[in-house]
């Protein structure tokens, strides 16, 4: 179930509820975030929550087994091991298909038919999350940052967490573990910001995410209507889309989280601010660029193996990272444009380190990248791409494209100013400190906003299918 | 002295700890949230007060349509030719090439969809009049296919009622609140894209119902035009085949007549001209020769008109004019207009004095 479906809104009530009449035992609390998590998980397809268990008990076993193993070596073989298991399941459910379109593809360039006979293999809801976050525990096992849980009913309940199960952030056991294991204290302060997360999230998918995906998606269906205005919008709509909505969803999964007394990590913080490239992947889907530099980055040899091997690491995992989106070309050439970025950005800093260009400058270049990543990111094939980079040549006014700026910027100022505001303030929850009635009168148009696009056209969170 | 703890105290203790946890909950959340509440109560009870939570028109290119000719048919100012009838004449005919044409006429457009019926666009004709406005004549242009097949009610049927109702089907009060926030509150920003290519190129309901405006009440086709005909695209209708078979269905008929009840009043007042859209040339083939003739005149002869307002308009264009059976495209509205222009002059006379 989504956070913004009416299921949800009655689940969660459900679930808060039994929650509190659990108060006095933080067993039975996690029991129930346990179970309530894989109904929630259950409620997209049944079947999914069996893959869900074994991630779970995989997990749980392994870190046990792992810990309990004297020899260094075959701690690492362990490791090895239950990390490969982890990647295969991802692997397998992710990229199979896209290994075996390109193997038959290359086969028939070399004039040799390949034939399938099953079908497609379904992708499970979320896996790229809760296989990174199963992967970093043990990890972090493994080197000794965290102790493997013994209690099989906490471990679940971290593991299977619905707050942020399916789309993030993703989790450090060394952050998380900890709030299933102690009891958890309920502030007025948590329950005032988990409130205003759930609804500004809320506002950011419902509203503001749902009314520019509808343009991106009109402009990115082919048409002979296209022109070049209609690729500029559709690009920056979408720029806006996947911002608003995976925002969204990092809000509300961490209000939700706040109101049953856990707190989760930000996972953004104002990305479209930055004025580097560096700057944006500190400031975007921030679990996941930890997650690439911890787990990947800096076990290649991070910037330590000179320069020719920092760059390559920079550029394998962006290009990883890229593919983690999916599995696509286009995906891969995403990750790749932002590694070069990082790559010239480095290289600049380092041949001209007196240099320092304007805040404008840099975040015109940035959003040059990230704009141009996101288009990348959104067409649906390179022959898609070159349909549309060729009508750039021509420009024709149509009421669409004032309809579409009129809808960007509709939703795009609103947000922008909250975030001007956080910034300027340096708190990411600036509004929710705000006096009651200044605070009540957002709020209120908030709220009725949300009501008024609740049924629009529900589009399903970008992050989905990732 | 050993305590005694019973059952009940077991559970109790728990579920006391419990439920005080969840009244603090509830206590923090209401504290926070209820001048918010009250607040959206109180905009909510403003619109109501205002009458602004009536049922709106839907979302939708169609209802935008709809909505838009109906407020027109309530606000257009006096006009010398009324183009009325369905989506066939609404992208066929281009006003601003017949004003032109006519003289210097003036030509407005209140046509709609198939779906809001003859007895419909005659309601959008009373409702000119029957605010003593004048009117040289009033021509409806007619797809002969939605007269020879019948209605499917379940497809859209509250158009219809909206026109001769003058009032939109409720959605609940639910339905009809998040309309009025829409189109009252924050003004139609939210709206999403209108479908396919009306999407691409009028973006959503909004600019629509401006381009609707700004074009006197005819729009733009954005479909592609045809490399061949693609019959029984036309809703409603079967496949055709190659040469039409141009009978009044008995719904078609039945629908004439309530036509012809609601212009009675009117019929002697001004004159009433009726006329088919055409169809693509590679379809045109009619199964008996002078059969789509013979129907335009039994359409006028069941509106009571006289047989003389029967406008023999070109039965068909060119494939690649034409983007369905029913549809004109951009290219063929010009083409249309400027060959219907003459037909016009001749029947209408030369324009008033003045002009």
């Amino acid at each position: 179930m989504q956070f913004d479906s009416p299921t949800f809104l009655l689940f969660y009530p459900v679930v808060l509820v039994l929650y509190h009449l659990c108060a006095s035992s933080l067993r039975l609390q996690n029991a129930l975030i346990a179970v309530a998590s894989l109904i929630f998980y259950a409620w997209f397809d049944w079947r999914l929550s069996f893959l869900l268990l074994t991630y779970v008990l995989v997990g749980y076993g392994a870190a046990l087994w792992i810990h309990a193993e004297r020899d260094e070596r075959r701690k690492s073989r362990l490791l090895a091991l239950f990390v490969a298991l982890n990647l295969l399941g991802l692997g397998f459910f992710k990229y199979f298909d896209f290994l075996r379109e390109n193997v038959a593809a290359a086969l028939a360039l070399l004039g040799l038919e390949s034939s399938w006979p099953f079908a497609s293999i379904l992708l499970p809801i979320g896996i790229s999350f809760y296989c990174f976050q199963k992967i970093a525990y043990l990890v972090d096992v493994r080197q000794g940052k965290v102790e493997p849980e013994r209690d099989l009913i906490t471990f679940a309940a971290f593991g299977t967490f619905f707050c942020q199960l399916v789309a993030g952030p993703i989790e450090r056991a060394a952050h998380l573990m900890p709030q299933f294991q102690q009891p958890r204290r309920i502030t007025r302060a948590g329950i005032e910001a988990g409130l205003w997360l759930c609804i500004w999230g809320m506002f950011l998918k419902v509203v503001a995410a749902d009314t520019v995906a509808g343009y991106a998606n009109v402009a990115f269906q082919p048409s002979h209507h296209t022109d070049g205005w209609v690729v500029i919008e559709g690009t920056l709509a979408f720029t806006l889309q996947i911002y608003f909505d995976f925002n969204a969803y990092s809000l509300i999964a961490k209000g939700t989280a706040h109101l049953l007394g856990f707190d989760l990590v930000w996972n953004f913080d104002r990305p479209y601010f930055s004025t580097s490239a560096q700057e944006f992947w500190r400031r975007w889907h921030i679990s996941l660029s930890t997650w690439l530099r911890d787990y990947l980055y800096i076990p290649l040899g991070g910037n330590r193996r000179g320069t020719a091997r920092t760059y390559a690491n920079l550029l394998i995992t962006m290009v990883l990272g890229g593919l983690w989106h999916g599995a696509s070309w286009s995906f891969a050439l995403w990750g790749l444009l932002h590694g070069l970025a990082l790559c010239v950005e480095r290289l600049f800093r380092a041949r001209f380190p007196r240099v320092v260009l304007p805040a404008a400058v840099g975040w015109a270049l940035t959003m040059s990248v990230v704009v141009v990543g996101w288009f990348l990111f959104r067409v649906t094939s390179f022959e898609a791409a070159a349909a549309l980079l060729g009508s750039l040549d021509r420009f024709t006014w149509k009421p669409f494209d004032r309809a579409a700026w009129l809808a960007m910027l509709a939703v795009g100022v609103p947000v922008f100013l909250i975030e001007w505001w956080q910034a300027r303030a340096g708190d990411l929850l600036a509004p929710a400190r705000l006096a009651r009635v200044p605070y009540s009168i957002l709020l209120s148009v908030l709220l009725l906003a949300i009501f008024a696009r609740f049924y629009g056209s529900p589009y399903a969170f970008l992050y989905f299918q990732f | 002295m050993p305590s005694s703890t019973s059952s009940s105290d077991v559970v109790a203790g728990p579920l006391r700890v419990g439920l005080a946890s969840l009244g603090q909950l509830l206590r923090w959340v209401c504290a926070r949230l209820w001048l918010a509440a009250a607040l959206c109560a109180l905009w909510i009870a403003a619109l109501a007060l205002l009458g602004l939570t009536r049922p709106l028109a839907p979302y939708g290119g169609d209802h935008a349509i709809v909505d838009e000719q109906i407020l027109r048919s309530r606000a257009l100012g006096a006009t010398d030719v009324l183009l009325l009838g369905d989506s066939s004449g609404l992208t066929a005919v281009d006003p601003v090439v017949l004003s032109r044409e006519l003289g210097g006429r003036s030509c407005e457009m209140l046509s709609v969809i198939g779906p809001v019926r003859p007895p419909g666009y005659a309601r959008l004709l009373r409702n000119y009049l029957d605010r003593g406005m004048p009117l040289e004549a009033a021509i409806f242009v007619l797809h002969p296919f939605a007269l020879m097949h019948a209605y499917d009610e379940s497809r859209d049927g509250s158009t219809l009622a909206a026109v001769l109702e003058d009032r939109w089907p409720s959605e609940g009060f639910a339905g009809d609140l998040r309309c009025a926030l829409n189109r009252h509150l924050f003004a139609g920003l939210l709206e999403e894209p209108l479908a396919g290519s009306f999407g691409v190129l009028y973006g959503n309901g909004r600019e629509l119902r401006r381009a609707l405006s700004e074009a006197h009440g005819s729009v733009v086709h954005p479909g592609k035009p045809l490399p061949g005909a693609a019959p029984g695209s036309e809703p409603n209708a079967a496949a055709e085949p190659a040469a039409i078979d141009y009978r009044l269905s008995d719904d078609g008929r039945r629908s004439l007549e309530h036509m012809r009840d609601i212009l009675a009043p009117v019929r002697g007042k001004v004159p009433i001209f009726v006329a088919f859209a055409p169809v693509p040339a590679s379809i045109a083939g009619e199964k008996e020769a002078g059969a789509r003739s013979r129907l335009l005149r039994e359409v006028v002869r069941i509106l009571g008109l006289p047989p003389e307002r029967a406008l023999e308009l070109p039965a068909s264009l060119p494939d690649e004019q034409m983007v369905d059976p029913t549809h004109a495209a951009a290219p063929g509205r010009a083409a249309f207009s400027a060959r219907i222009a003459p037909l016009l002059q001749r029947v209408l006379g030369p324009p008033p004095l003045g002009r």
